[in-house]
């Protein structure tokens, strides 16, 4: 009996489940208008997405302190970036699930501090794996680009666009903004999903 | 029944009701659920997966195009398909532009890969909108993990609620005067988090509980096999289809490597 309550339940899915949706809609939304402009896309749209998302995961997490829940979380949005047909992300989520609850083992889903361990882990396996493939498949995007018809000179300032560099700056800003987002989290808990009976 | 007699309205509104479901070739509509069984269509999605983000060639992207305009046609979701085409289409001609310009360039790149996970969206598409019963029962059968199968089901569906939820807190705090133009929305983000997000995250946990509470009411965390109202089995058109899917998709590599 005793055992059986430490793993996620039929109520927690379906509550994870909706959320992660949710969290989903609103990052589409979010990055839409940014979607052309790579450097907007990298460091301001992602910086938005986290702040956004923080109580949604902040919520999640203490509403359903579970094993599991966040590697469900993971392996939901993994399926998602399946669906959409980018694999590479899809694979980062997954180890973001593995290791994000290795770090809520023992009581973690009741200290704020490794909530937010996790989710600036999960902010960093986002930009891992949305911008990791650029290096990785460079080749095929150049040539991509040559069969569209674009001069080598555009195409290589494009590609130094995405350097390990660029890449890397991106990944300290968006573990930044997910920690304020974690905080900001923490703080509508206590303004408005506490008052409302929500937990 | 006589009472209803003098009353000619309900009555005939009542019998209306009534004749719908009895109607023996309206039952057989809803039992025989007519498509492609859910695991093919899961299947389609893994074998897309892989050519969509392989392929080389423009022109074995182009064939590939096609097969999922077929593969919606196939499946009746004519509309589907027509956005599909036109959404293609487009983004197809804006790349012929020959461009020398950086920023449009970066823009056409974003396009390009767009383009490419089209491909495999639009294949996924049909596998939303078969019945939840059916795509339970289907995943069950292939001894998907339970939690997978209602984390997939409550997914698919919850996607339209957002919005709906969405659109019924924007107007009732446009009724106080919080945001009535999506400007106003922008210059004050954190009342417009405030009063537009925590409702609606308020709102989705509220849903998830009712949800839950319903389902296990009706025994959906009851173990084993689920079995659906409508007739859920593989059929022999079914088998050749899964067949068909995984040739063309292993010719679409093989083309690939030859055009290269």
């Amino acid at each position: 009996m005793n055992k059986e309550k430490k793993w996620i339940g039929f109520k927690e899915i379906v509550l994870i489940a909706l959320l992660t949706v949710l969290g989903i809609v609103i990052q589409l939304v979010i990055s839409m208008p940014f979607a052309a402009v790579p450097h907007l896309m990298m460091f301001i749209a992602v910086a938005i997405i986290m702040v956004v998302c923080g109580p949604i995961y902040v919520l999640m997490l203490n509403k359903s302190r579970r094993l599991g829940t966040v590697f469900l979380f993971g392996g939901l949005q993994a399926l998602y970036y399946v669906i959409i047909g980018q694999a590479f992300i899809a694979v980062t989520y997954l180890l973001f699930g593995i290791i994000g609850e290795c770090i809520m083992l023992g009581d973690g889903y009741a200290n704020p501090k490794r909530i937010g361990l996790s989710y600036i882990l999960y902010s960093a396996c986002y930009i891992l794996g949305s911008y990791l493939p650029y290096i990785f498949l460079a080749d095929q995007y150049i040539e991509n680009m040559s069969a569209m018809g674009m001069s080598e000179q555009s195409i290589n300032a494009m590609m130094n666009l995405y350097t390990p560099f660029t890449i890397l700056l991106a990944v300290i800003s968006s573990c930044i903004f997910a920690s304020i987002g974690a905080y900001v989290g923490y703080r509508m808990m206590k303004k408005h999903f506490n008052p409302a009976g929500v937990m | 029944m006589e009472s209803y007699n003098e009353l000619p309205g309900i009555h005939s509104h009542i019998s209306k009701i009534a004749a719908q479901p009895t109607s023996a070739d309206d039952l057989h509509k809803i039992i025989s659920y007519a498509g492609i069984d859910c695991r093919v269509r899961l299947f389609a999605i893994l074998a897309a997966t892989l050519p969509s983000f392989l392929l080389k060639s423009e022109i074995t992207l182009l064939i590939m195009a096609v097969f999922v305009v077929v593969w919606l046609c196939v499946l009746r979701q004519i509309r589907t398909a027509i956005i599909f085409t036109v959404i293609y289409a487009a983004f197809y001609l804006l790349q012929r532009i020959n461009v020398t310009d950086m920023a449009i360039g970066s823009i056409l790149m974003v396009l390009s890969i767009f383009r490419r996970f089209m491909l495999t969206a639009f294949i996924a598409m049909p596998l939303g909108k078969a019945p939840t019963g059916v795509l339970i029962s289907s995943l069950s059968k292939m001894h998907v993990p339970r939690q997978v199968t209602i984390a997939l089901a409550v997914m698919f569906r919850f996607m339209p609620t957002v919005a709906e939820e969405y659109n019924a807190i924007r107007s009732s705090q446009k009724f106080r005067g919080i945001g009535i133009s999506g400007w106003g929305l922008l210059r004050h983000p954190v009342r417009s988090y405030e009063t537009i997000l925590v409702p609606l995250l308020i709102r989705t946990t509220k849903i998830a509980d009712e949800l839950s509470a319903s389902a296990i009411l009706r025994g959906a965390s009851v173990e084993g096999e689920v079995s659906s109202f409508r007739t859920v089995r593989l059929t022999h058109a079914d088998c050749i289809c899964l067949i068909i899917i995984a040739i063309l998709s292993a010719g679409l590599l093989a083309l690939d490597l030859l055009w290269r």
